[in-house]
């Protein structure tokens, strides 16, 4: 393994899911590191960031971490209280997410760490910390630029895509594909002839806009969480039917496709099942798209 | 005296959606200025002055709760009426929109009748007469 990859350390959406029946593929929250040498990307802080804290706290070279969170929903920050480098003199951690100025970031995340909630607040936070607003401007850390945009989620969500070694990696955990696509059809009936095409020209532009983050993307980590059958039930509550992914990611030319924030409801089996049907559309439509499954320790080498 | 005629600012990056609000205010004794670049119209709003202002959500440079946030710093729009329309279907962006001052929140589709009661509702403009 080289120096620069992808480590995958929680690829659950909504809620840890630590049962047998999900190992798997792993039961903690979102968070993927980007390793680029000795420095250090950590996209989201989800429960898997634990690990990753502990992991970090083992060696001695790296003092100096980026956390780029794409929200603050709880299954995206929830490891910080429990991140040991911050708790720990010596190290540096930059935080970007959305908000106007630096403060927003700091009080949305000391919320969290407050009584009765919590019993230590982040003034015991040891660490360097400071707070970054990651748009309009992208994020610059050495010669490396990460943007962001706006997903289909509830709140300010943000989406990120960086090149790293001439590869784009992009990474939009939660994302409701296909959201107005299905409004108009809902309503349709409603709308006089001329409405009708100007709606059919809408669906058009959202389509285009649903793959314009994505185009000839080397590798997407996206939100896949449920099946067509639970789409049904959940639409509206901010992810994706897996159908979506991947017919967006084929459309879109995306070389590998990496399905993320399994939906914990799913078993392994389950989550397996919805692979093995991504890759009979692959073959349908006989598209070089690679999809995988994202797996709690799974490593991608970004030299190879 | 010739009565002035509202005018309407539409930002939405969406050229189908553009076409819908045009749409909507044919026969309305309004003026629309209409912009789908939100930087381009929040250098129109800060020199100028408007009655209604719709604007979506998910939009490429700026979104829309930079919009509401900027036209909440400028004095001259602190009572401009601010309509949400978007495919964003989330409590949570109706309770972030009513915080930032939003004074409706419409979810795409929305008919042309619905933006024609909306601009009547807050400019009070009229229907012009068809000869």
């Amino acid at each position: 393994m080289s120096s620069n990859y992808v480590r995958f350390w929680g690829v659950r959406g909504s809620y840890p899911a630590p049962f047998s029946t999900h190992m798997r593929v792993g039961g903690n929250t979102p968070c993927v590191e980007v390793r680029l040498g000795s420095r250090v990307l950590i996209f989201d802080a989800g429960t898997g960031a634990i690990a990753l804290g502990n992991e970090l706290m083992k060696q001695s070279e790296i003092r100096e971490l980026n956390i780029i969170l794409t929200h603050y929903h709880w299954d995206h920050i929830s490891s910080l209280p429990y991140f040991v480098p911050a708790f720990t003199p010596g190290w540096k951690i930059n935080i970007f997410g959305p908000g106007d100025e630096p403060a927003d970031l700091e009080s949305r995340l000391a919320a969290q760490m407050k009584a009765p909630f919590f019993p230590v607040e982040t003034e015991t936070w040891l660490a360097d910390v400071s707070y970054h607003t990651p748009h309009p401007e992208p994020i610059r850390i050495g010669n490396l630029s990460i943007s962001s945009f706006t997903v289909h989620h509830p709140g300010i969500t943000y989406g990120y895509r960086l090149e790293v070694n001439g590869k784009s990696i992009v990474y939009a955990p939660d994302n409701e594909l296909s959201f107005i696509d299905r409004s108009i059809e809902e309503r349709k009936e409603e709308f006089d002839q001329d409405e009708q095409t100007l709606l059919d020209d809408m669906k058009q532009e959202d389509k285009s806009r649903n793959i314009e983050f994505m185009t000839d993307v080397h590798m997407l980590i996206h939100d896949a969480q449920y099946t067509p059958e639970d789409y049904v039930r959940k639409r509206g509550w901010g992810h994706s039917c897996f159908i979506d992914t991947v017919e967006s990611a084929m459309d879109a030319g995306v070389k590998q496709l990496f399905m993320f924030s399994h939906d914990p409801n799913n078993d392994d089996d389950q989550i397996e099942a919805m692979h093995r049907k991504t890759q009979e559309l692959i073959s349908e439509r006989g598209s070089s798209m690679v999809c995988h499954v994202s797996r709690e320790g799974m490593l991608i080498d970004l030299d190879e | 005296m010739t009565a002035r005629r509202p005018k309407i600012v539409v930002i939405d990056d969406s050229a189908a959606a553009i076409a819908l609000y045009q749409r909507s205010a044919s026969g309305l004794f309004v003026d629309l200025e209409v912009f789908q670049s939100p930087s381009e119209s929040l250098k129109y709003l800060e020199s100028n002055g408007a009655d209604l202002i719709f604007t979506g959500i998910i939009m490429r440079e700026t979104d829309g709760w930079g919009i509401l946030k900027r036209l909440n710093s400028w004095a001259h729009h602190q009572k401009t009426p601010v309509v949400v329309v978007t495919s964003k279907n989330y409590a949570q962006d109706r309770t972030l929109a009513a915080q930032l001052g939003a004074r409706e929140y419409l979810v795409k589709p929305v008919r042309s009748q619905e933006i024609r009661e909306v601009i009547c509702k807050y400019t009070g403009a009229e229907i012009l007469k068809q000869d």
